[in-house]
């Protein structure tokens, strides 16, 4: 695949990241019913998004999404 | 024995095992150059690395400043998860770059990058400035937290003055005499025991009072629904808000203590592995600073913002067995002390290097920048405690006001500066004028359009200006192309084949 369309796949991925942090990820924050008692499930969907991020940083940092130089 | 003293003997005993490993740092080299003594010749391993970016990057501010803002401003807390998240996002934008041609060029300071990006003495003394006025506040804080830290466990008895000076004091030995390499592997060591008396002391509360973790939040919605819910009982976290705070990586990336570890690693793979694990060592710490917010908010209630910062301590006066408590003080102490150490020796880099950078070329004026770089650290140790004496805000503003507004306007010219070849030397000094103007201005009018912090809009501002002034000033000379860009790449590949072969 070309390194431009990695970059955009990579670019995309970082946006739908940080888009659904704002604007999905914050409405449900409030969200106080308790999952399994033990935890609000608006704090678990927060701790899920972010762990999926944790793993993009991974990805990315690991050039396994796309390379951090033109080859 | 009396518990005030034996928290006093925690923290002593904790800083005089940094100083002893501190000092066996510079024990371990005998030659020592500016690059040995700023960035420890450049040899920093994976477990070192890691360890001492993560206990650099997390200050008394995550143990102390993070749990009162929990306290205060409750669940939209969380937003620090995402930030401390970012920073392998945005330092693998750039972070790579920059340990590649410093490795080339010799670089100690961002500012040596950028006046060779930008061929300009202007360019480094700006970006230097600002760096070091953004940076000496910031070493107050942690003095000012040393003194806090004992007044608070001691109940007053250990005076604020004594606790600031004498640990500021045992920090500056270690420094001096062991420089980056010694003040790495404190961190080796304080940021194990951050996690472990961080941990200790929240898992602690959390069962011992509440029986876990979900009766814990049972009792919050109870106690206070508003907590549980953004944008927290003083509107603070709104949707804007969150946006700002992600911005604030910015200003975050290039404070001097985080970039020379992009320059001391040994390679790229210790610099990858540092950096995706400062933001899970970041998320386990401020996990537990969120349980220590919100047993505060229901165990010790009332407090005002500015009280809040005390709600670590209170719960470690008031509600943990002695020994975590102790462990609880040394830990607070171990967190401030790794950042402080940290902005020590990279400020002190800068005020050599940057300001005195002349003198470096022959091996008399490496030794004699070395000679200066070490009185520095005890210059800048009077200048901050100086400034913690005056006491004047709560430990999160003054961080936030102070340090990553102005840092990202150094922030801007350096990525722009790795990645457009046409960015020239006045653009980027108007950009960071004008940024820096302009956040002054919006921090002094309290001007946050459509809710959004003065960071994202001085930035944007400096961007602009550094596009706009370079599209109508001459190009940089080829040689800057040939250096910054396409050495650059040549390089990488040649590397790669070297691997693979």
């Amino acid at each position: 695949m070309k390194r431009r369309i990695k970059v955009i796949i990579a670019t995309f991925l970082l946006l739908v990241y940080f888009v659904s942090l704002i604007g999905w990820v914050w409405p449900q924050l409030g969200d106080t019913n308790l999952l399994w008692g033990w935890c609000p499930q608006g704090v678990l969907i927060f701790y899920v998004h972010t762990l999926v991020g944790l793993i993009l940083a991974y990805l990315v940092n690991h050039d396994m999404i796309v390379d951090g130089e033109p080859r | 024995m009396e518990r005030w003293l034996i928290y006093v003997a925690f923290v002593f005993g904790y800083a005089i095992i940094s100083v002893l490993i501190g000092v066996s740092g510079a024990r371990a080299r005998s030659a020592i150059n500016a690059e040995e003594y700023f960035l420890a010749g450049r040899g920093i391993g994976t477990v070192v690395a890691f360890l001492t970016m993560a206990a650099t990057a997390l200050s008394s501010y995550a143990l102390l400043g993070i749990p009162s803002y929990f306290y205060t401003h409750g669940i939209g807390t969380l937003i620090i998860m995402p930030v401390a998240l970012t920073v392998p996002l945005v330092f693998w934008c750039f972070a790579f770059r920059l340990h590649r041609l410093g490795r080339a060029y010799r670089y100690i300071t961002l500012s040596d990058f950028l006046a060779d990006r930008f061929y300009s003495r202007t360019v480094r003394l700006i970006a230097a400035t600002i760096l070091a006025l953004i940076t000496i506040p910031y070493i107050s804080i942690h003095i000012m937290g040393f003194g806090y830290v004992l007044q608070g466990l001691t109940q007053g008895r250990f005076p604020y003055t004594w606790g600031a000076s004498l640990l500021g004091a045992m920090m500056v030995v270690y420094i001096f005499a062991g420089g980056y390499r010694g003040v790495a592997w404190t961190d080796v060591f304080q940021g194990v025991l951050m996690l472990l008396a961080v941990w200790l002391g929240a898992g602690y509360l959390v069962v011992t009072l509440y029986g876990g973790l979900g009766p814990m939040f049972v009792a919050l919605q109870q106690a206070q629904p508003e907590i549980l819910r953004p944008p927290g009982p003083h509107k603070l976290w709104t949707q804007a808000e969150w946006l700002s705070w992600l911005a604030f990586v910015m200003g975050f990336a290039v404070q001097p203590q985080m970039t020379s570890k992009f320059f001391s690693v040994r390679d790229e793979h210790v610099l990858r592995v540092s950096l995706v694990g400062f933001p899970v060592y970041a998320l386990i710490i401020y996990t537990a600073a969120m349980v220590l917010g919100f047993v505060g908010v229901m165990k010790i209630p009332g407090l005002t913002p500015k009280e809040a910062d005390q709600v670590t301590m209170l719960l470690t006066g008031q509600y943990l067995p002695i020994l975590i408590g102790g462990l609880m003080a040394a830990g607070i102490i171990a967190a401030s002390m790794s950042t402080a150490s940290g902005q020590f020796i990279a400020l002190s880099s800068i005020i050599t290097c940057d300001f005195f950078g002349g003198l470096r070329d022959a091996r008399l004026a490496e030794q004699r920048l070395v000679r200066l770089g070490k009185w520095l650290v005890l210059v800048l140790f009077f200048v901050g405690f100086g400034i913690g004496l005056l006491r004047i805000d709560t430990l999160v503003n003054l961080v936030v006001q102070t340090v990553f507004p102005f840092g990202a306007q150094v922030f801007v010219p350096m990525l722009v500066g790795l990645y457009w070849q046409r960015a020239t030397r006045e653009g980027a000094i108007a950009g960071m004028l004008v940024g820096t103007v302009t956040a002054l201005l919006m921090m002094i009018g309290r001007w946050t359009p459509l809710g959004v912090h003065c960071t994202v809009w001085a930035s944007l501002a400096n961007l602009l200006v550094l596009v706009i002034v370079s599209r109508f000033t001459p190009p940089p000379p080829d040689e800057v192309i040939e250096r910054i860009f396409i050495r650059n790449r040549t390089s990488l590949r040649e590397g790669r084949a070297v691997a693979s072969s």
